[in-house]
This record gives C-alpha cells, structure tokens and sequence, in this order.
C-alpha cells in the first residue's frame, strides 16, 4: 500500500494560497483579512484532515478522502473569484461537511444497521418528496427547496441517500425473486408485478419530480440512480430495456405536453435560434470553454460572470475558461480516480448490502457529475443541478460529505476483516 | 457464485461509465481546441467587449489616414465613435453591445481587440504581450471618394464599388440606404423590420440582374469561340425572333442595320447579344461565366454573395437568349460587375478584392500588410484590350455618354435590367485610367431606370473628385 | 514585474492542479498494481517442507505450490504419499481470497494439524500438518 506523500497531501492547502495571492495582487479589495484568517485556516484544516483521519484508522481510502479535499479546494479558489461573498458560507459548509463525514465514519455501525428495514427507508424518502411536493419554493426556476427559518434546503439531495439505502436493501433481499422468470413478455423476463411495484414506485417518483418540480436534472440522476441499482443487484436485462422504454415514453409524452420540457430540448437542438434569449447560459457557457483553450485564460483573468449561475450549475464553464482544458481534465479525472477507488471498496466488500451500496454512492456520484458536465458542455439538454464538492450550495455539499463518509466507513470496515 | 455476478456488473456499468466520460472529453476538446478560435471570435461573445475596459479597442482608418472609427472615454464609459456615420457604415458595420457586430468591425475583430491569437492559445502568458490598445486597421477605402459615392446615390437605394483594377483595392464601397453605427444599439429594431434593408451591404451582397452590363462578358466569350470577329456584321432588326412567337425586341423597337460588334455594344444591340448566347449555345455560356469567376466564392475581409447563375444544363433556347441580354435567372452583385470590367482593363486579370491594406500596433509598426493576389485568370490580354476599347466607345458614342470626363479615358457599359420589384435596376460597369492609377468600377441604383441616364453620372462625379488638385492618387 | 509574476503565479496554479491529480493517478496506479502483482504470486506463494516421514529420502524436501495442491496414496495427487495410512485421496489445499484452505477428503486416518484432527481448516504460516506417518510445516 503505498502513501500519499506529504508534500501531495498539501498541493490543495497550496492552490488555495496562490489563488488567495493571484486575487490579492489582482485586486486589493476582493480579499479582506478575515478571508485571510479562514483560508489559512482552510489550507491548514485540508492538510491535517487526511493526515488525522489516516492517523484515526489507516483503513481510511486516503486517495478518495485527498481528491474530495481537492475538489473542495477547487471550489472555494473559484468561489473567491466568483462572488467573494459567497466564499465564506461556502468555506463553512465544506466545515460542516467534514464534521458530518466524521460522525457518519465514527457511528457508521448504527447508521447501515438502517439497511435492515429498507421500507422505512423507502417511506422517509417518500415523505422528503412529499414534503417537497406540498411545501416546495421555487427558486432558480427549479421547485425543490424548503425553506425552514434561515436555512434553504434542497431535500432531494438527502432523499437521493435514503432511495439508495432503500434501493440497496430492498434489491439485496429480494434480488432472487426478481429474477424468478415466471412471467414471459417476448423475449422480457418479469417477476410478478407485487415484487416489481417498490421499483416503479421508485421510477414514477423521479418522474413527479420532473414533471412537478421541473427538476430535471434530480429525476434523470434518481432515474439512472434506479436503472444502474437494479441491474447491477438482479443482471437482469430486461429491466434495463424496460427502463429505457419507460424513459423514452415519459420524455416523449413531456415533450407534448410541458412547455418548459420543449423549451430545454430546442435549446439543446439548435442554441443559435436564440442565443441572446433563451439558450443564453449555453451559449455563455461554450462561449467560456472556448475562449480558455487549452491552458485557460488564467485564474482571474477570464469573464465568467457572464454566464448566469456561474457559482451554482455552470461553475464548471467558469473553471473552464479560466484553468482551460487542462483544469477541466484535471477535475473530471479526480471524479472518475474517487468512482474507480469506490469500486475497489465494493468488490473487498464481503457483504453483498455493502457491496451495492457502495457502489450506489459512487456511481450516484459519478453520474451526478456527468449530467451536469454533459449538459454546460451541450451534450445533453442543459438540466439544473449541481456539481458535487464545486458547486456552491449547503445541501450539495453536505449530502455529498455524507455520502464520502459512508463510503470511508464501508471500505475501513472490509478492509479491516479482512 | 452470486457475489462475482455483482462485480461483474459493477464493471460493466464502469465500462459504460468511461464510454460516457470519454465522449464527453471529445467534445470538450472540441468546444476547447478545435473551436476554440470560432468560439472566441463569435460576434456575440461579450469577452471581446469587456476586454475594451482594460484594452482600448483599435481605430480604422482610410487609406489617407483619416480616422473612420475610434473608441473614446465619455463619463467613465467607453464609446466607439463612427464620425462618418452612415456614409461608411458599409464596409465598416458596427461594433454592437448585444447584437453582435458586423462589417469591418467584424471580421477584424482580433485585431481591433489587440487579441494575439497564438499567445492566447498559450494561456496567461497572453497578458504580457497586451497594449493599452488594440492595432489600428487601414483600410484601402477613400473616403473622400465614398462620401461622393454616398452622396450621388441620394436618397435612392443602390450602390457603388470602385476597385483599383491592378490591385483589387477596393476604393469605395457605397451602399444605400444604410444604418448609423452610432446608434445602431438603439434603432436595431427598427433597422431589423425595415422593408428597405438598411443592414444589407448592397455593393457586396444585393442580388441584381446584370442586365446588357452583362454583354461584354458575351462578347468575350463569342469572341473566344470565334462565332464572330471583329470585322462580321450582323443584321439587327428591331427584334430577335425565338421561334415559337417569342421574340427579344431591341430598346425602343430600333433599328440598326449591319452592325459589328464594336457598334452592337454602342446601342446596346438585344438582337445581337440575344442572338451570339443562342449560338454560343449552353455549355459555353456556363463556361465563359465559370472563367470570369461567377462560380468562385470570394474568400476576403469583408462578406460577399456568390453570384446565382442560372441552370445551364436546363435552359430552353429563349432563356439562353435571355442569358446573353443579363436576364433569365442571373443575378449579380456590383462587386462582381466591377470584377468584370477589371478583367477588361487588367489584361484579361481579376484581382481578389480586399478592403483592409495593413495593421499596425498602437506605436505605428505594421504587423501585417495585405498582398494582392490573382482571383482568376479570366480572359487574355487582346481580347481584354479589345472589349476594352469597345466600351471605351460606349462611353464616348454609345450608352454611357453621361460618364464621360473630359481628357479621362473612361470605358463603360451601361445596363437597365427588367425585375419583379417594379421599375428597372439602372447599371453602369466599366474602367478609367485616372491620373495613372487604372480603376475598375460598378454602380447600380434600384428601380431607377435607364442605366445610361441614371447610373452613369454617378461615376463621372466621382472621378472629377478624383481629378481635383489636392486629390492624390 | 508584477505583471510576470501575476502570469508565473497563474500557471504554477494550473500545475498544482494537474499535478497534484497526476500523483494521484501514479498512486492510485501503483497501488492497483501493486495488488495485482501481491495477488498473483507474492500473496499466493505458499511451500509445504517435509520435516518427518516414512522416507527418509524426502525429508527436508520442500514442495512450493500457488493455487492448489493434492495429497494422497494415488499417482494422480500432487504429492504421492506410498503410506498405508494414507487414503487414495487424502486431502487438498485451496487457495482462498488470500489464505490458504486444507480439507480433509473424508481419509480414513483423519488430517491432523497442529496435532488436532481438522476436517477444514484455514493454514497459518508455521502448522505442522500431519498426513499418515508424514510430518509437513506450512510456510507462506
């Protein structure tokens, strides 16, 4: 097993110094001192939190934990440069972030005892939804935010946790009898309908996201989240053809029916109809990754204010235009380094639970980050929703650290017995 | 065995996972590198005019060094002058805050931004190699020339191209009616729903039928297939018979008698030319036109509309006939009718137009500086000097007596080509040699009628413009 | 001045960045192939030595072995044991993830490890497995 060496574990602490310097001498006024008291206390917290965790339980996976340190640093040099204002709720929320991923290592045990009672995973989780559902604001044309005294909460990242564990629980226990091929559709195998239903329960709630909350980019990650759980747990490939049957369907039938679905998907299609109306954003936003080239513009040194929610959904335009397709490279490379250290973890797992679901976390993760990416570069429709560990935004960052915790925990534990 | 089928699957998922990522880093290193260039000069990036805060953007200046564009701190807030306003507003175009630009403004987008290109593709490091100001742009446009071009058209709609006929210099390039680039942010709207098309460069991109403009192109390509010489005389009654009752009347049903083809471009013979395209019959037709350049796309630094020719493979023999008067399914730009003449007076040479002459840095140092380069070889020096002198004398008998400047060789066709808009297109095409520079020209005034009557005293007001004393060529 | 150092400052930015995620990669690389290669013989290198028997002529012999090997009375086993006390198939070792498994084939006179009677059992490095009249120490 070989170590991270020091001076690596510290590359982060030292992007956050040199950005803090780039801005300083850009300009005097953007960096003020107590932003300088909470990025020195950032780069020394990015230091030590690997090298104490590793210290805690050298079972830890330091890799994953140094790349989400990365990300995170990432964030914040961006956020600094974007709107500096936004720069020390941010730091507090990596803070909180990391707190979380600690407690949810430390009683890790009592936390996946939870799998044992995958149906009142399943309710909480309709309940979050349901909650969202009744008492859902619209903010940023997405209605999936709660608001409850000071605080906005964007529920669905944490119902993303419970629908995993849910899904997790449910598929291993009941795995065997979704594969009993006592019903022959055409070449399809399906159990009866009674062990199919949690499923559809499942797929029909991301489809109510979509359609009610006009989060699009929550019910596609939840859709897939579903699809790659269920395949993986049952190797059954008529599910995955059902899916994309199902998915088709639905989209085609929201394409007629949703003036806001058919507005995204003509955008995608042609942005040049409208590119100083509606499709804006993208055009801003390949207007960015084109002007950084290769090696970006410079820190500092690009426009990407111009592209409206840089700080949230498009913050990877930004990174792009300004650190260039080196910078990008980098970042997408660190989310597929902790997806492929995840998969590690599942296959030393022993316990199939675990197994799934930490291969859920990860690849939830992954494809997470691939919607959004997909969609600021023009490969997909363009759907709301962040980028894990970047993207400014309390709920993201936190659901994100819990789900780091989780997979830390599981990969300790395994490797631990074994 | 369970256990391994998950791990499997988790693998297989992986697999599709890195299909996925790795179209994915195609396509940003497409957006990133491949159209990296495109996306950074789009007229419609912003990143451009934001950079006018730290880097003022670059003049455009005449060929006399007068500043046609500049850009100027008012009230903290940095405006682009046009201090010519509407009259050059073609070829500049405008510079708009998010309506893109256009023109000059345009095309030369780099380097009035003082965007170094290959330094930018390198990064940060472009930050050290950034003026105060973008580089200046020369242009080859006169614009004492242009403001008379401007100012003979009136307020009708047409335009006006003058080119250096050895260089491809573009002189003047007038077009009417036309935007003012001062306040084009506030009258977009207005500009954008106007019938007349305001924002449309006539002298580069109006689509017109040639008209008899056209006949000295038939007369070089009858000449070349020797179906006739100098010497023949043909009979030009009052009207060319097709056949099958249709018939190609001459200009006010005349009569000409035997006449060569010197005197069949004087009057502007419909019998003759008509007659000459039906015998050089299709194919040589389309070829003449394809030696001329018609089918040649215009690559320069400013837009230009590729001619539309007709399907010659389709043409009945009435529509040939129609081709050899400037009719049928032809149209033109002026642009392309003052390449024509150029050909005439260049030793059978088309030069590629160009409208920028050099850049220079903020501290006078030209960067670059535009060679002129052969668009086509069209025609050779006998034949050219020949048709040459045959319009010469269209200018001093024919059609385009209204040209003629005293002691200017000045050579000419005339054209008043039918349309569906209502009245005719009035044309004048043709060469002069003044004070020793050869230039090459074409003008047309819409629904204005005769091109003899209407199109041609625009060029003679122009070059006793560029007869006068303190006009230096 | 400032404005080179401001320029040096943005690419040493961009370097971190890249260079820190190309040491991961290498670690995360390294790290893979290191427990490939531990999988492939450094893990599953495991040796019986023959330190009593029947036959004086092998003892101190030492069999290496990686993934499996049989013992038994029959010609067909791995090691051939021509001892009566020893069953035509006597027993086997399998490795097993990373240890090694030693199962009795149901032999008439039992396999005994560490002077116990085993029927499976995973080997540590050291056992003395007994088979018939032949003593082996399990290293790995």
């Amino acid at each position: 097993m070989g170590h991270l060496k020091k001076n690596v574990l510290l590359m982060p602490s030292y992007m956050l110094i040199i950005g803090t310097l780039i801005a300083y001498l850009q300009k005097k006024t953007a960096v003020v001192t107590s932003d300088i008291i909470f990025i020195v206390a950032a780069s020394f917290l990015f230091f030590l939190i690997p090298w104490g965790i590793k210290k805690y339980n050298k079972n830890i996976d330091e890799y994953i934990l140094s790349l989400v340190i990365f990300l995170c640093s990432m964030s914040l040099i961006m956020l600094l440069r974007l709107k500096v204002s936004l720069f020390k709720p941010q730091m507090e929320w990596i803070g909180l972030g990391l707190v979380l991923m600690l407690l949810t290592i430390v009683f890790s045990a009592q936390l996946l005892k939870l799998l044992e009672y995958p149906y009142l995973l399943g309710l909480a989780s309709i309940l979050i939804i349901f909650l969202v559902v009744v008492f859902g604001t619209e903010i940023g044309g997405n209605r999936n935010w709660i608001i409850m005294g000071p605080f906005q909460v964007q529920p669905s990242e944490y119902a993303k946790l419970l629908v995993l564990g849910f899904l997790t629980a449910y598929l291993q226990e009941n795995k065997n009898l979704l594969n009993l091929p006592n019903r022959k559709w055409g070449f399809l195998y399906l159990p009866p309908l009674r062990f199919l239903a949690p499923l559809i329960m499942i797929w029909s709630m991301a489809l109510l996201m979509f359609v009610y909350q006009r989060d699009l980019g929550s019910a596609l990650l939840f859709f897939g989240m579903a699809v790659m759980m269920t395949y993986v747990a049952t190797s059954n490939k008529s599910y995955m053809f059902l899916a994309a049957v199902f998915f088709i369907l639905s989209g085609f039938a929201s394409y007629m029916a949703f003036g806001h679905v058919r507005v995204r998907f003509d955008i995608w299609l042609n942005p040049w109809a409208d590119p100083m109306g509606k499709a804006y954003q993208i055009v801003q936003s390949l207007f960015a990754l084109g002007y950084g080239g290769l090696f970006g513009a410079g820190y500092w040194h690009g426009f990407p204010d111009m592209i409206p929610a840089v700080q949230t959904d498009f913050i990877f335009s930004a990174i792009g235009e300004e650190f260039g397709l080196l910078g990008v490279l980098s970042v997408i490379t660190a989310y597929l380094l902790i997806f492929f250290r995840a998969m590690k973890i599942s296959f030393s797992c022993s316990d199939e639970k675990y197994k799934l679901l930490s291969f859920g976390l990860s690849a939830t993760m992954l494809l997470q980050a691939f919607i959004i990416l997909a969609g600021v570069t023009k490969l997909l429709p363009l759907t709301g929703i962040t980028l894990p560990f970047i993207s400014y935004g309390g709920s993201s960052m936190t659901a994100s650290f819990i789900t780091i915790g989780l997979l830390l925990a599981i990969g300790a534990k395994e490797k631990n017995r074994a | 065995m369970r256990d391994d089928n998950i791990n499997k699957n988790i693998f297989r998922i992986a697999q599709v996972f890195i299909v996925l990522f790795v179209i994915l880093l195609i396509n940003l290193s497409y957006i990133q590198i491949v159209k990296s260039d495109w996306y950074t000069n789009n007229s419609l990036n912003a990143r451009i005019i934001n950079r006018e805060n730290s880097i003022l953007r670059g003049d455009i200046i005449d060929s006399t060094g007068k500043k046609l564009v500049y850009s100027e701190k008012q009230n903290n807030e940095i405006k682009r002058m046009y201090p010519y306003g509407e009259i050059c507003a073609f070829p500049i175009g405008y510079f708009g805050k998010n309506i893109g630009s256009a023109g000059i403004e345009q095309t030369q987008n780099i380097d009035l931004a003082g965007l170094n290109m290959t330094m930018h593709k390198l990064g940060p490091i472009e930050q050290l190699f950034e003026g105060k100001k973008g580089n200046t742009i020369k242009l080859t446009l006169d614009v004492n020339l242009q403001k008379t071009a401007w100012n003979a058209i009136g307020q009708r709609r047409g335009a006006a191209v003058v080119m250096d006929a050895d260089t491809g210099a573009v002189l003047v390039m007038a077009s009417r009616p036309a935007f003012n680039p001062n306040t084009i942010n506030e009258d977009w709207d207005k500009l954008r729903n106007d019938k007349n098309s305001p924002l449309i460069n006539r002298a580069a991109q109006g689509l017109y039928p040639p008209g008899s403009s056209i006949k000295p192109l038939i007369a070089d390509a009858a000449l070349q297939q020797k179906i006739i010489s100098p010497d023949t005389r043909i009979n030009c009654g009052p009207f060319y018979d097709l056949g099958n009752g249709q018939k190609i009347y001459e200009a006010d049903k005349a009569t000409y008698g035997n006449i060569n083809l010197d005197e069949g471009l004087i009057h502007s013979s419909n019998v003759m030319f008509a007659g000459l395209a039906v015998k050089l019959g299709n194919k040589e037709l389309q070829q003449a036109f394809s030696r001329f350049g018609f089918y040649d796309k215009v690559k320069s630094d400013f837009y230009t509309q590729t001619p539309h020719m007709p399907d010659f493979g389709k043409l009945s023999t009435g529509e040939t006939a129609q081709v050899g008067i400037g009719q049928a399914d032809l149209l033109v730009t002026p642009l392309r009718m003052a390449m024509l003449a150029e050909a005439f007076i260049n030793q059978g040479k088309i030069m590629q137009p160009y409208l920028v002459d050099s850049v220079q840095t903020l501290d006078g140092v030209t960067i670059r500086t535009t060679s002129p380069t052969l668009f086509k070889e069209a025609t050779d020096v006998n034949r050219a000097e020949l048709i040459n002198s045959y319009m010469a004398d269209v200018v001093k008998k024919g059609t385009g007596k209204n040209a003629h400047v005293n002691g200017i060789e000045i050579a000419g066709k005339t054209g008043t080509a039918e349309n569906s808009q209502g009245a005719d297109h009035a044309w004048f095409m043709g060469t002069a040699c003044v004070k020793g520079r050869n230039i090459a020209f074409a003008v047309i005034l819409e629904n204005s009628g005769f091109g003899g009557a209407e199109a041609a005293p625009i060029i003679k007001q122009i070059i006793t413009t560029m007869l006068r004393e303190d006009y230096d060529v | 001045m400032l404005n080179i150092v401001m320029i040096a400052l943005q690419y040493i930015l961009l370097f971190i960045i890249c260079f820190f995620i190309y040491k991961i990669m290498k670690a995360v690389y390294k790290d893979l192939h290191q427990a490939a290669y531990s999988s492939d013989t450094a893990g599953k290198k495991a040796a019986l030595i023959i330190i009593d028997s029947y036959d004086e002529n092998i003892i101190s012999n030492k069999i290496n072995f990686t993934t499996s090997v049989s013992i038994g009375r029959g010609s067909e086993n791995d090691i051939v044991l021509t001892d009566n006390y020893v069953s035509h198939h006597h027993a086997t070792i399998n490795a097993f993830k990373n240890q090694y498994q030693l199962e009795d084939l149901h032999s008439r006179n039992c396999t005994y490890v560490n002077d116990e009677a085993v029927n499976k059992i995973f080997l540590q490095n050291g056992d003395i497995v007994k088979i018939g009249n032949t003593s082996f120490r399990f290293e790995r």
